[in-house]
């Protein structure tokens, strides 16, 4: 389980702008907690898995990507804010995020 | 970019053109509806009514092959005018026509005609049911397996990576595969916009139909190898070529095993020849070094 530190927050937030800045081509001041992720980024499952790949290796977590599925099923994540306090959980609980939905 | 050993690569259905800049590049607009045009003379008139802007065709299943197929066919044209050239072809399933003609294997006419026989022939099958494709995104293969375990005429048709699948079978029982698999947890499973059971057992007998009109065709040796999605071999001959055209129909196919293996071969540059970046978004779930270029980023 990763250490989760006051840092983690601003780590995580830094990664998710600029992954969907990248990806979505857009400036990374275009983006904001409220920017919805498919409507205004045009955002797709496929980014999804890709970010999610990179966390599960920037903090060498693990958990299975279908557990995240399952528990995304249930608490589903429209913009960049929500994204980001689910990958949080995500950080926080590994495999034992279900547990919380 | 000249070190680089280069592959085109042909998407088969494309629906959506509205964001794609390659009509504002030189030559390929006049290009693309000089084809145009000479399809809409040879297998349907009505496809001089494409525009990019508009979403004409967007569900008529035959015209979205042939559109993907010309506008393939163009913007090879385009790339090679500006010194790109291929040293490998793939298809990504009904890319393959498209894929062919840039080989020299057939003439443009003769892909337009391929494509239209092969729908006629699948068009007999389909009518006796309902069929279709679909996409799931999420999960590991034996996961989908397990889900298939109580859906037996559902079939896995293609893996795109280690997450992304597509299957084929009747409408259904891949409604139900969908249901499944999202409570297994996979992001994104739906149907996709065909009605078309493509890469299944299902087409074999129109597949067998289809190979009479193949071979009946002026078919040549390719100029440029063909890297095969159905078994990764690397193509040449006429007889392998008939073989494939009628195969590509009704076999699974492995667009991850196919890139793993281009991979392998050396080629480190891939150009997705269709507007649209599917292949190139899928590419990032494959590991290696080389470059994958959207038609934007090929023609800037």
């Amino acid at each position: 389980m990763a250490q989760i530190t006051e840092n983690t927050r601003n780590e995580v937030k830094e990664v998710v702008y600029d992954f969907f800045a990248d990806e979505c081509e857009v400036d990374v001041s275009e983006i904001s907690d409220q920017t919805n992720i498919i409507k205004d980024l045009d955002g797709d499952s496929l980014m999804f898995l890709e970010l999610i790949e990179v966390f599960k290796k920037k903090y060498s977590l693990e958990i299975e990507l279908k557990t995240i599925g399952k528990y995304a099923v249930k608490n589903p994540v429209q913009t960049i804010g929500e994204l980001i306090d689910m990958q949080m959980l995500i950080i926080e609980h590994e495999d034992r995020i279900l547990e919380l939905a | 970019m000249s070190d680089s050993t280069t592959v085109f690569v042909f998407p088969a259905f494309v629906r959506d053109y509205h964001e794609d800049k390659s009509f504002l590049a030189k030559g390929f607009s006049d290009y693309f509806y000089q084809q145009l045009t000479l399809a809409s003379e040879i297998v349907d008139s009505d496809l001089s009514f494409f525009h990019p802007e508009n979403q004409t065709f967007l569900d008529h299943e035959l015209r979205t092959q042939y559109l993907a197929f010309i506008y393939g066919c163009s913007i090879s044209n385009i790339l090679q005018q500006r010194g790109i050239l291929p040293n490998y072809l793939c298809g990504y399933s009904m890319g393959i026509y498209a894929a062919l003609v840039q080989g020299g294997a057939i003439s443009f006419e003769n892909g337009l005609l391929l494509i239209r026989n092969a729908f006629q022939e699948i068009s007999y099958t389909t009518m006796t049911g309902r069929f279709g494709m679909a996409g799931i995104v999420g999960l590991k293969k034996d996961d989908i397996k397990n889900i298939l375990k109580s859906l037996p005429d559902v079939e896995i048709v293609n893996q795109n990576s280690i997450y992304s699948f597509v299957l084929s079978g009747n409408q259904q029982d891949l409604e139900r595969a969908i249901e499944l698999a999202r409570e297994e947890g996979a992001f994104h499973a739906r149907m996709l916009n065909v009605t078309v059971p493509y890469h299944s057992h299902l087409l074999k007998s129109p597949a067998l139909q289809f190979a009479k009109f193949v071979y009946t065709l002026d078919i040549h040796s390719l100029k440029i190898p063909l890297v095969s999605v159905l078994n990764q071999e690397t193509l040449h001959t006429r007889e392998d070529i008939k073989t494939e055209l009628v195969e590509n129909l009704y076999k699974h196919f492995n667009w991850h095993a196919t890139q793993e293996k281009m991979l392998s071969l050396g080629m480190t540059r891939f150009i997705e020849c269709g507007p649209g970046k599917s292949l190139k978004k899928n590419a990032k779930f494959i590991e290696g070094t080389y470059q994958f270029l959207s038609m934007d980023e090929a023609l800037k």
